[in-house]
């Protein structure tokens, strides 16, 4: 059966799709952009958020690489292009612009040193915030409590409640943690969902600090690197050294 | 444009497609992976477990099966089969040692299989040593890479087909086996060697020959009208392979079509996590592709691919419009495979980004900038719990007609498990869950493997069963693993694996748990099939080790104690392993009288959720029937895994004890079991 191959219906390349045009601006590291449409506010992503975009990327040839589509794509700022990141950081919501990103800091084939140099226009729909490195987080502070494996916790919010989890419980959290370099690392708060936690199955800080809380109470553990993933974690996808968590503990299941 | 709801549907729901006598039974007929050709996932026949009974006082592990190898493929279930000696609900399953069983799915008995049959001949297994060269020390398999892909049963004639893989004669070969079920005999035309050449340039000559070292065997055999399938992807993107997809006529075992995915190029693998190719009314197959060359007609990596029933001409597909940064960035499109949406003309399929594609199957749309052709593609998995984590669809998403609608159900890496809504007046689906679960999974691959078991669409009995890792990252290691019961109406969750005596041990990542006739049935690579079900049936004992005398070298603290690694279970935290920081500490069990001991199973800091840094690297495990003379069983030096299974020639003993000469691979001094099994 003979398959007739439509023409790839391609958003059409901008006329400075090649390089960067009269009023384009250089950000930084050689990523160049043109504010297309003006937008509002005066939040602007950063650190570790999460937006919504809509965008066309194309090749500096004028071939569309990807289209976010009528529908716009999530992308969190951890997880997205170099080049993308520098841009979006400077752009509130609503704003249009127009990207040029040099080859290095797009993405990169397993096959090539570098990736392409892409030309995007990006539309910035909405920024989740992420919740922000606590401010202790290199040093608790004196009066935390220090326990013997090496974790530290400090209540930020008391329950005045007596009902503690015990290694064996399953508890429901809501938690955010970062590591040592600022990073965050996992967070319900962005979704805003609570999590169920097998206490017992948690990292090895957990396991001590969590039973130490009270229903109903929010801390702020810090927990060494052999209490979390370890100074070199079996697996890249986990973060080495210590991790910094706020915990608030909502029941025990 | 017509109304999509006169429109009927080009897919079966339920039953297995083509086979009408079965249709015409209401048993749990699960013949195929995902129970039916559109790959619904789902028992709708379960009348015995209930979203009320599924908890941790009623319903748990009753026995396990042992088996003689790892367990990838998926397990299969014949109700009702008429066998020399009786008629049996049968459960099947296939090991990396290329053995199949066949078991009685009911009880325990002996421990002896109804019958079982191994396919080595004069060859052995491949090993993962002999493959994936790409990932330098390759260790996404472990140890024998036998039958991997889940078999398939042709009902009316009650044959199993799958593909065994052997090395002989230093060459690897692959066959296809067609063997009666009720005796394990193969029929006639069984063996067939499996091997293929099509036209195309794609590795510097005129033509691709198939690869039988190269091609791995993973997604899900397929039957139906008269022709069985199998597809091929790779080990770690070692080179050179293809996707493949071959067809053979089910009676002669003749080949009756091929199909490559990158003929003029390479890549483009069938992986699909383990599932199985899709069909239509018609016999038509679709399968899904991952990272690969494309050019839009010999070339298809990151696509959809509709495929003409039995000759396996190209027919239509949809390619994702972002395929090259796909490929650039390792994002499988390919990483699950498609399902049928029930009484509908769309199939949806989900990749690595944690998208989920609605796709028409009568029109797959091939390729557009911003897919803006295909009905539907919206993020499914939520990528804000860990937004620097990947966010990976992997196997396939099941469908279920709950009370409140039809729901399908993802559980992709790093998030919670989802249901989304299938808008009928609409034809879409909802783009916000309908229902949200309470479970992150540990950090890494592969997210949820998933099966429903319903009685209809009748509430209270839809059960979204899930097996995950317990701890850890299952990518290129062996992990813990852990069964999930979630009421499938709300996400709640009912009941977990982590009670006393209710391992299955080790994960096996791709096989999803099968569900009938009221007991779950789940494959893992600890040498067992974990059998649970509600209590009442009976739950067999047949753990030796457990709550029995345990003494040991001095312990690490006082909670931490040798009756800890006897008590059943692994889960409640630092307090529920033993630990010693002794030199070469000792750990013994008193089995209470002389027994046969063939099999001790360990779980070793890992499967507590500690770091696998920590896993006993070095051991002996002796045996006693008078507790002062030992005979050493097994010697294990190396180890890097977090649970171990040690076959040993049947004894008679009364102790067992495990001398730890090196605790942990990091030359940690602390030694750390969390359970010793003894069988």
């Amino acid at each position: 059966m003979l398959i007739s191959l439509p023409a790839l219906a391609a958003a059409p390349a901008p006329m400075d799709v090649a390089k960067p045009s009269k009023g384009a601006v250089e950000l930084s590291s050689g990523v160049f952009s043109r504010v297309l449409t003006a937008g509002h506010g005066t939040e602007r992503p950063q650190g570790d958020d999460c937006v919504t975009v809509r965008f066309t990327s194309w090749r500096r040839d004028g071939t569309v690489v990807a289209m976010s589509g009528a529908a716009a794509a999530n992308q969190c700022l951890a997880t997205a292009m170099p080049g993308v990141v520098i841009a979006l950081k400077y752009m509130s919501v609503g704003e249009k612009r127009r990207v040029w990103i040099p080859a290095g800091l797009t993405y990169r084939p397993e096959d090539q040193p570098e990736g392409p140099a892409l030309t995007l226009d990006v539309e910035l729909v909405s920024i989740t915030t992420a919740p922000r490195p606590p401010a202790d987080m290199l040093a608790p502070p004196a009066d935390a409590t220090r326990l013997p494996s090496g974790v530290v916790y400090r209540v930020l919010r008391s329950s005045g409640g007596a009902s503690h989890p015990t290694e064996k419980s399953r508890v429901t959290v809501q938690y955010s943690c970062w590591t040592s370099a600022g990073r965050l690392f996992e967070t319900t708060a962005m979704e805003g969902r609570p999590a169920s936690v097998q206490v017992g199955m948690a990292l090895p800080g957990w396991r001590e600090a969590v039973p130490a809380m009270a229903v109903g109470e929010t801390a702020r553990v810090w927990i060494p690197a052999d209490q979390a993933y370890g100074a070199k974690p079996s697996s890249k996808k986990l973060p080495a050294g210590p991790l910094v968590c706020d915990i608030e503990l909502l029941k025990i299941d | 444009m017509q109304n999509s709801l006169l429109v009927a549907s080009l897919f079966t729901a339920g039953l297995f497609m083509g086979d009408l006598t079965l249709q015409a039974q209401v048993k749990p007929y699960i013949l195929t992976r995902y129970n039916d050709g559109g790959r619904s996932g789902a028992n709708l026949n379960e009348t015995v477990l209930t979203t009320a009974n599924v908890n941790s006082n009623s319903f748990g592990r009753l026995f396990l099966l042992p088996v003689d190898d790892q367990v990838y493929a998926g397990l299969l279930y014949f109700p009702g089969l008429p066998m020399t000696g009786g008629t049996h609900n049968v459960l099947y399953a296939a090991t990396m040692n290329n053995t199949v069983y066949a078991f009685d799915a009911d009880s325990l008995g002996t421990g002896a299989p109804l019958w079982q049959r191994n396919f080595n001949g004069t060859g052995r297994p491949t090993t993962n040593e002999d493959v994936g060269g790409s990932c330098a020390n390759y260790q996404d398999f472990r140890g024998n890479i036998g039958i991997v892909g889940t078999p398939v049963i042709n009902p009316t004639t009650k044959t199993m087909y799958f593909v065994t893989r052997t090395v002989e004669s230093g060459g690897t070969v692959q066959r296809l086996r067609a063997i009666d079920i009720t005796t394990g005999a193969d029929r006639t035309g069984s063996p067939a060697t499996i091997g293929a050449t099509v036209a195309g340039n794609g590795e510097g000559g005129s033509t691709i020959s198939f690869n039988s070292l190269t091609q791995n065997q993973r997604p899900a055999l397929a039957f139906a009208k008269n022709t069985v399938y199998i597809s091929w992807a790779s080990f770690c993107d070692t080179q050179p392979y293809h996707g493949w997809v071959m067809g053979y006529d089910s009676a002669s075992l003749a080949q009756v079509g091929v199909y490559n995915t990158s003929a003029n190029g390479g890549l483009s693998g069938i992986w699909m996590a383990g599932a199985a190719p899709m069909f239509d009314n018609a016999g038509n197959v679709y399968v899904s592709t991952g990272n690969g060359s494309w050019n839009g007609r010999a070339n298809l990596g990151e696509s959809l691919i509709k495929l003409q029933s039995r000759t396996l001409k190209l027919m239509d597909f949809f390619t994702a419009s972002n395929y090259n940064s796909l490929n650039g960035s390792d994002m499988d499109f390919g990483s699950g495979g498609p399902t049928a949406v029930p009484g509908t003309k769309y199939l949806v399929t989900g990749g690595k980004e944690g998208k989920l594609y609605l796709l028409d199957a009568t029109n797959l749309g091939k390729i557009a900038a911003g897919d803006a052709q295909i009905p539907q593609v919206f993020q499914a998995v939520n990528t804000t719990a860990r937004p620097s984590s990947t966010h990976h669809i992997h196997n396939a998403n099941p469908w279920w007609q709950s009370p409140q609608g039809l729901n399908v159900y993802v559980w992709g890496e790093n998030d919670y498990a989802r249901a989304y809504r299938f808008d009928t007046t609409a034809q879409r689906l909802v783009t916000t869950a309908a229902v949200v679960g309470p479970v992150l999974p540990p950090v890494g691959m592969p997210g949820g493997m998933m099966s429903i078991s319903a009685k209809g669409s009748q509430a209270g009995t839809g059960i979204l069963w899930a097996t995950l890792p317990r701890y850890g990252d299952a990518n290129q290691t062996i992990v813990g693993g852990e069964l999930y019961a979630l009421n499938a109406e709300t996400l709640a969750l009912l009941w977990s694996s982590t009670g006393p005596n209710e391992d299955y041990f080790a994960f096996s990542k791709g096989s999803n748990q099968i569900i009938a006739n009221g007991k779950v049935y789940v494959a893992g690579v600890s040498k067992y099939i974990g059998v649970y079900g509600l209590k009442s049936s009976g739950v067999v004992a047949q753990n030796k080790a457990y709550l029995k005398t345990a003494t040991g070298s001095t312990s690490c603290n006082g909670t931490e104690t040798p009756d800890k690694a006897v008590n059943g279970t692994w889960s409640g935290g630092n307090g529920d392993k033993w630990c010693s920081q002794a030199t070469n500490p000792t750990l013994t069990i008193d089995l209470g009288s002389v027994t046969t001991v063939s099999r001790v199973v360990i779980e070793h800091a890992g499967a507590g959720g500690e770091t696998f840094d920590f896993d006993t690297a070095d051991f002996t495990i002796q045996l006693s029937t008078d507790g002062a003379n030992y005979t050493t069983a097994a010697t294990v030096t190396g180890n890097v895994v977090c649970i171990t299974t040690h076959d040993i020639a049947p004894v008679s003993a009364r102790y067992v004890r495990l001398n730890i000469t090196k605790p942990a691979a990091n030359g940690d001094g602390s030694a750390r079991i969390y359970e010793v099994q003894v069988f």
